[in-house]
Parts: C-alpha cells; structure tokens; sequence
C-alpha cells in the first residue's frame, strides 16, 4: 500500500487554504477524521493528501437553553457527549464512549447509534454545517436552530456523502433532554423466532424503547439467541414502561441502573458495541424494511449453509437493520451474499472487510442507487475538478 | 403561449387538464403571498406521473418557465406564477396509493390535502405529524416543497422528517423514482434535499411519508397569562428544563379577541394579554408526569389560570381556534402579513418585544400567534393592501424584523419559505459563496433554471455561477 501525505490544518480558515493549494496543484483530497470507518468504504481511485480533521477540534456554540450545539468536525464525539451531559443534554447518536470518531466523520459517514429506534437517523439530528467546498470557499448551510427551512438543506447531501462533495468542517446538532434513568430487559431465547416475537411485543409497547436488540453471538449452546430491550426516561416514566414491558414480555428480567449502576453500565455499553455489528469482522449491514426481518435472516441462513460456513446476527427488528458476520468470507463469497440479497429487495453495505477484500469486493451491491445520473451531476457540479477522492461509494461517487 | 404547445398538451391531459381561458386561470394569480399577483399564461392538471412526465417534456421543449403549485396556501409567494410561465397544479393527484401499517409509512399522490391523509390512516391508529394551520386544504406535495411545519412539529419535526421517498419528475420531463423508503439513502441523499427545495428542483408526484402511532393520551392545556413577556419566559423555561411537550404555542390578546369574534370562537379568556397552549401526548403516565411539570412551570412563571381541555370536542375547538386564527384575523383587517421567522428559544421575549417595538414606531398593530416552543415567530400585521403607504410599512416593518431575528442568531423562515417575499433578504443571512453552493446543486436538478425561477435563490448569486472562475490552477 503506498503511503500517501496527511495533513491536519487547525483551523477551518487553514483548512481552506489547504485545499485551495492542493486544488491548485491538482492533487485530489481524502477527508478523514480519526479514520475509525475508512473500510465503510471503497479505497479511493486515487488519493494524493489525506486531510485529516482531528486538529480542528472545539465546541464553537454550545447554548443549553436552547438545546443546540455546534463543534468543529475533528471535536471527538465521545467527548461532545460528555460536555453536552453535564447540562443534562443527550447527544444521538449514542455510540461507545471510548470510540475516538470525530463529530465530522460521524456526520460524514452518516453513522447511526444505539438510539436510533428513539431519535431516528444522524441526519434527523444536523441542523446546519459549514463545508470547505472544492475551490476552498467556505459554504454555510442551514443553521444553528431546532426549526429553519432558509435556502437548500445541502447539510443533508453532506451528511453521509463521505466528504465525496466537501469537507465537513463544522456541525450543528440538536440535543434531547438526557434520560434520567435507564433500564434494560435481557432474555435468552432458543430461537430466532422466539427472540423476535419478544422483540415485537416490546416494539408494541405505547412508548417506543431506547433500543431492540436481538442477537445470536451467546455462547449457551442451547439458548443462543438473546433480545435487549433497553428503556430510558423520565424516572416516574420509566418505571411505567418496564411495568408495560414486564406485562408484554413476562420471561424478560430487567435490570434497572439503579440496582447495580456499574454492572449496568456495562451491559448498557456492550449493547451499543452490538448496535454496530459488534465484534466480529466481515461485517455486513443489511437494510430492509421493519417487515422484512425475518425474511431476511431465513435468507442468510441459506446462504450460510449453501456456502458451507456460518453467520452471526444482531437485529435491529424496529428499524430494518440486520448486521451480520460470516466466517471464512473471500470475494466470490462475498458476491454471492450480495446478490442474494439484492434479488429480496435488501440493500448491503460490507463494513468489516480487510484491505484487500475491500478493493475485491462490490461493498454495496451490484447495482447502482436509483438517481446516480443526478448524483454525479451534483458531484460535477459542486467539485468540477475532481478534487475529492471519488470511486468509494454507491455507484462510484 | 404558444398554441402548438397548448395543444400538445391537451393532448396529453385531456381537455379539463389545460386550462387556457382567462377567467379560469385567474383563481391562480397568487398563493397565500396576497400583494404578489401575476395571471399566469397556462395552468395545466396533470392526473399522475405519467402525465406530468409528458407534460413536462413537452415544456423544456418549449422552454418555458414552470411553477409547481399545491394548494396555493403558501404565504411565500412560492406559487405566484412567473411572466410567460405555466403553473402546474397538482389537483388532480389525490390518490392515497397505499398504506402500510406494519412498516408504518403511506404512498400518496402529491396533491392529497394533508388532512386527509391523516383520515385516511386513522383506521390503523396512525396520523401523519406535519399539522400546519392550513392543514385543511394544503396538500402534501405543497408541504414537501416548503418543508413545513405546524404546531406539533415541536415535538416531530419538520416535514423533512417525515418524506422517506419520492417519485420527481424533473424539469426535462426525466422520472426520478426514489420512492422506496431507506434506512440509509444510497448514495446521496436526494430525498432529503428535495424537501424544502421549493419549487426549484423539479415536482414531487409521489410522496412516501412516515406515519406515527397515535398516543394513547393527549392532555391540552390552557395557561392564561397577564403579559406576553412572562408567556415567552415560560416557553424559555420550558426548554431550558428540557420538557418535550408535543407542542407549544402563545397566541396574544389581538390574535384571541379576533378568533372569539369569529365563528372559530375557541373559549379563549379575553382577559388574558396572552394565552399559552401547550399539549402533552404519551403514555398516561408520561402525560401526568409531564404536566405535573408544566403546570408549575407555569404557574411559577405568572400563569393565573390554567385550563384543561375537558374533552376531545373543546380540545378540537382550542386547536381550531389556533388553526383558525389567520383567517379570523380578517375580522380586524381585509389583508394580514404572516411573518415567519426563527430565532433561539433563549431570546423570545427580547424579540417579541423587538417585534412589538418595530410595529409601533411604524403605526402598525401586530398580532402574535406563533409557534414558540421552536423558537417560530409569527408577527401579523394587519393591513389593507388599497393603502399603498401602510403595505409599504408593512413590508418595512417585515425586513426589520428578519434583520433583528438574523442579528440575534435567528433566521428568516421556519416554515414558510423564503418564495418571492425573503429573496432578497437571503444576503443577510448567506454569504455569496454559501449562496454559490447552492445554485450549482440548482444547476445540476435544472440546468436551464426552468423551474420557479425568480424564488428563493437571488439572481446575482446564480449568475456568479454561470461566469464560474478558472480552476484554481488557471488563475494568474
């Protein structure tokens, strides 16, 4: 792998100047924060400067009365959280407090959180952003309000676009009141189904959870399955809804933070290193529609056994993600997933693969996104000189 | 217009979906933006995707100017027709094409009333969030356009929040079908920038929208307040202790007299200078929870009565009091100027009173009926347009609101869009270089800039883009 120069400006100011040099030399940019997601995506056609934002770090506003905050995109996300909590703020998504990811690369990689199932998406969270566009113009867009419909929300191409249209160079987020107290249901399952349907009854209930995990990574040979449900709130609220919860799911025992606040700590956090798919590499994301669960998960099991190896789960049956590990993947392996599950109407996204996997390996499907023509015409547009590295998305955006 | 092209349309449309005679095109010289009136050359009624895709590639033939309308209730101008331009109507799109409960989402056609939408999933105990006033007659693909709100948007966000996929028909008559819903979009997220784009992209046929399950329990309460500051520091207040109410809105002494004048007569005291309507929905134990709060909240802050809405029937009447309170505003003058802007929820009193302060200097009354729990002002200013000197306070007094909202870290709109009335106010708040970035995304969904032209994006910044500079490395 040849090495290639990394810079990291400390300001957004210097980054401009950064980049309009590089455009002048017409070297093409790679925007990176801490790096945690580079195997989100494709390796870059070609890259001459990685420009990293880890520098450019530091709360810019962060206005408690008004439930707003905006940061620097090298500030760390877990330490954003952190400073948010201390005037009873929750920042979503909720990710694992020692992950190095930066507030840019969150919002750039459009990274979800153990909380997505309350809050929604990341990009139902930015509010406004400043880009270093291609020419090193600096474009500001949307605001630092709860509600602005002022001009294009170009924030929303940004998020997720994998710094493929600008380098995101500050956010503004809006924060939800912390939750005052936690609770979490976990219970063993022998099977999927019976996972699922324990699942489903705590999607049912009138306040929907924080989180519904299901997973297959126990090591108990005969339960293998387990589901979480995790609740959060008000505290007189929350000890409504684990009531209604244990009503719903009466072989669920659940553990309230207050019982054993560190023992629960650490449960609470090992759910939200599941929520990404856990530990295991080869990960796969699958997508699909809430309904579509189950069939997706009957879908991989055939392809596990057709390929002769194996597949871990976890599912996030409330929103329609589905993670899953395959052991012993190589490329043909891999296609042969990924074609599977494009003929169910699922999209994929590989998220674990090694280096030489990753450049091998369709990482989102065969197909290309519906709207790629207007895509690259909006790319063209917004970067006429192809300055920032490209080829690593859908569709070779 | 040319009659070629008049007649290629109809037949495309049939006869009743070109509507060419004077008398039948003049019920679209203007939206909700009243002062601003052009007849437009041709209004033409599309039944579906289909139709407009033909409809639309016969127009980029032409060349000519297009601007897609919804209801026409935008208070913009979003909808006012353009010189030599055709509007396209969406009232011949009001299909609901299919409901899903299981995945909670529905696909309707662009010109479903957004009320009806909600009728229309009731049965599987759901609702579409988006509620804004003119509820009852806009539709979903207006809504999509300005990315609206409404007053229980507090607590479910915009209409961005609710599109999950669309089916645009763009300016050359090419059929963008992203209307399959994504956890994650692929790719770029095309959905996500349509909405709000008012009118400048292209026109949205099909709309996938996100339905919510409707809460067990809805507490509507009623706090009376002697002054209008101690109303806005109670919403601050509010936020300030992170309360999530579904909505908060503060309706003021001129604003209650008029709808009690009305046929809308909601019950509002008019012995109050202000009225705060705050509605908390859940679980029944949230909601008491919630409003156990609330109530003190209030009360600590100056409320000297609170109510309850005792049943649904006077909790629908308050809220159709609040719904109803820019029509009723007709009662104290033939026209009313809607403002709309943003400003953080830590300065509503200071701005309120700004707001106050600007339409005295100017011998103007105002009328505030807003949504403060979003920080969303809405000064009214009642005026009648046959008076050349008060309409031209009138939109004095507009900019300087903006500008005191802008200066104060506000922004123009919240909810309405920025049209044909805050275009030239978009260089306050944007510098020529954020307002370049945006008119090359307009260039890459129209290139020949068709679509709406003249709203939201001023000329100038899109005409540095037609004359872009050399690449950087080209430069002396």
């Amino acid at each position: 792998m040849t090495t290639v120069a990394s810079l990291a400006p400390r300001s957004i100011d210097e980054a401009a100047d950064l980049v309009r040099d590089a455009a002048r030399r017409r070297a093409v940019i790679l925007p990176v924060g801490a790096g945690t997601k580079r195997s989100w995506t494709r390796p870059a056609a070609r890259c001459d400067l990685e420009l990293s934002t880890r520098e450019m770090a530091g709360i810019v506003a962060y206005e408690p009365g008004d439930g707003t905050v905006t940061a620097l995109a090298g500030t760390r996300w877990s330490e954003l959280a952190r400073r948010v909590a201390e005037h009873g703020h929750h920042l979503s998504p909720e990710l694992p407090a020692d992950a190095d990811a930066t507030v840019g690369g969150i919002v750039a990689a459009g990274q979800s959180g153990l909380d997505r199932l309350r809050f929604g998406p990341v990009r139902h969270q930015v509010l406004g952003m400043r880009v270093v566009m291609a020419d090193g113009r600096i474009a500001k867009t949307g605001g630092r309000l709860v509600k602005n419909v002022t001009g294009f929300d170009l924030h929303r191409l940004h998020t997720g676009a994998h710094g493929t249209l600008g380098l995101v160079a500050e956010v503004s987020l809006r924060l939800h009141p912390a939750p005052e107290s936690r609770a979490i249901g976990l219970a063993f399952a022998a099977s999927r189904a019976e996972a699922l349907a324990i699942a489903r009854a705590a999607l049912a209930l009138p306040r929907t959870p924080w989180a519904v995990l299901v997973h297959d990574l126990v090591s108990e040979p005969r339960n293998r399955w387990m589901v979480a449900v995790l609740l959060a709130g008000r505290a007189d609220v929350l000890a409504d809804d684990v009531k209604g919860l244990r009503a719903a799911a009466p072989t669920v025992p659940v553990m309230s933070e207050s019982d054993d606040p560190s023992r629960f700590e650490g449960t609470w956090g090992g759910q939200r290193a599941l929520e990404t798919g856990g530990l295991a590499v080869h990960a796969l994301r699958v997508t699909t529609a809430p309904g579509d669960v189950e069939r997706i998960c009957a879908k991989l099991d055939e392809i596990a056994a057709l390929l002769g190896t194996e597949v871990r789960l976890v599912l996030q049956p409330g929103i329609g993600i589905v993670h899953a590990c395959f052991r012993d993947l190589d490329a043909g392996r891999a296609a042969r997933i990924g074609s599977a599950l494009a003929s169910l109407g699922a999209r994929i996204h590989w998220r674990g693969l090694d280096d030489d996997l990753r450049a091998r390996v369709a990482l989102f499907g065969d197909g290309e996104p519906a709207g790629i023509a207007l895509m690259r015409r909006i790319r063209a547009a917004l970067d006429p000189h192809g300055l920032w590295a490209t080829g690593r998305l859908a569709g070779g955006l | 217009m040319d009659a070629r092209v008049v007649e290629q349309l109809r037949a495309i449309l049939g006869p009743s979906g070109v509507l060419a005679e004077r008398a039948r095109r003049v019920p679209y010289e203007s939206d909700g933006l009243a002062f601003a009136r052009s007849v437009p050359e041709l209004v033409i009624l599309p039944r579906d995707t289909r139709e407009t895709a033909a409809a639309m590639r016969v127009l980029h033939a032409a060349g000519v100017p297009i601007v897609p309308r919804g209801a026409g209730t935008g208070l913009s101008g979003g909808a006012t027709p353009v010189e030599g331009g055709v509007v396209i109507g969406t009232a011949r799109m009001r299909d609901v094409l299919e409901i899903d409960p299981a995945n909670r989402c529905a696909r309707v056609q662009a010109g479903v009333v957004n009320v009806d939408l909600t009728h229309a999933v009731a049965a599987h105990g759901l609702f579409y969030a988006p509620d804004p006033s003119s509820q009852k007659a806009c539709t979903i693909g207006g809504n999509t356009a300005e990315n609206s709100g409404g007053p229980h948007c507090f607590r479910h966000g915009s209409t961005t929040r609710h599109v999950l996929g669309l089916v645009i028909v763009m300016p050359d008559g090419e059929v963008l079908d992203v209307s399959r819903p994504a956890v994650d979009p692929d790719g770029y997220d095309l959905v996500g920038l349509f909405v709000g784009s008012e009118g400048l992209f292209g026109i949205a046929t099909e709309i996938t929208v996100a339905l919510l399950p409707v809460p067990p329990v809805t507490v509507t309460i009623l706090a009376l307040f002697r002054d209008l500051d101690a109303a806005c520091d109670a919403v601050t207040d509010m936020i300030g202790a992170r309360l999530e109410p579904s909505a908060i809105e503060i309706i003021d002494k001129l604003t209650i007299e008029a709808v009690e004048a009305s046929v809308l007569a909601a019950g509002y005291p008019k012995d109050a200078e202000a009225v705060l309507l705050v509605e908390a929905e859940g679980t029944e134990a949230e909601v008491s929870s919630l409003v156990r709060v609330v109530e003190s909240l209030l009360v600590a802050r100056g409320a000297f009565d609170l109510r309850r809405a005792r049943d649904e029937a006077e909790r629908a009447r308050l809220w159709a009091g609040r719904k109803g309170a820019y029509g009723a505003m007709g009662r104290v003058a033939p026209d009313l100027y809607v403002c709309d802007a943003v400003v953080p929820r830590t300065k509503l009193r200071e701005l309120v009173a700004a707001t106050t302060e600007i339409c005295r200097a100017k011998g103007l009354r105002l009328a505030n009926v807003f949504h403060a729990g979003d920080g969303n002002l809405h000064p009214n200013i009642p005026y009648d347009r046959r008076d050349a000197d008060e309409l031209r306070r009138v939109l004095e007094a507009g900019d300087e609101i903006l500008k005191v909202c802008i200066a104060a870290g506000g922004s123009l709109t919240g909810e309405h869009g920025v049209g044909l009335e805050k275009i030239g106010a978009m260089e306050w708040l944007f510098t020529p270089d954020d307002l370049a970035a945006m008119c090359r995304v307009r260039e890459a969904w129209d290139p020949a800039l068709r679509m709406n032209p003249g709203k939201l994006l001023p000329v100038r910044a899109c005409r540095e883009t037609h004359t872009r500079p050399p690449p950087p490395g080209e430069r002396a």
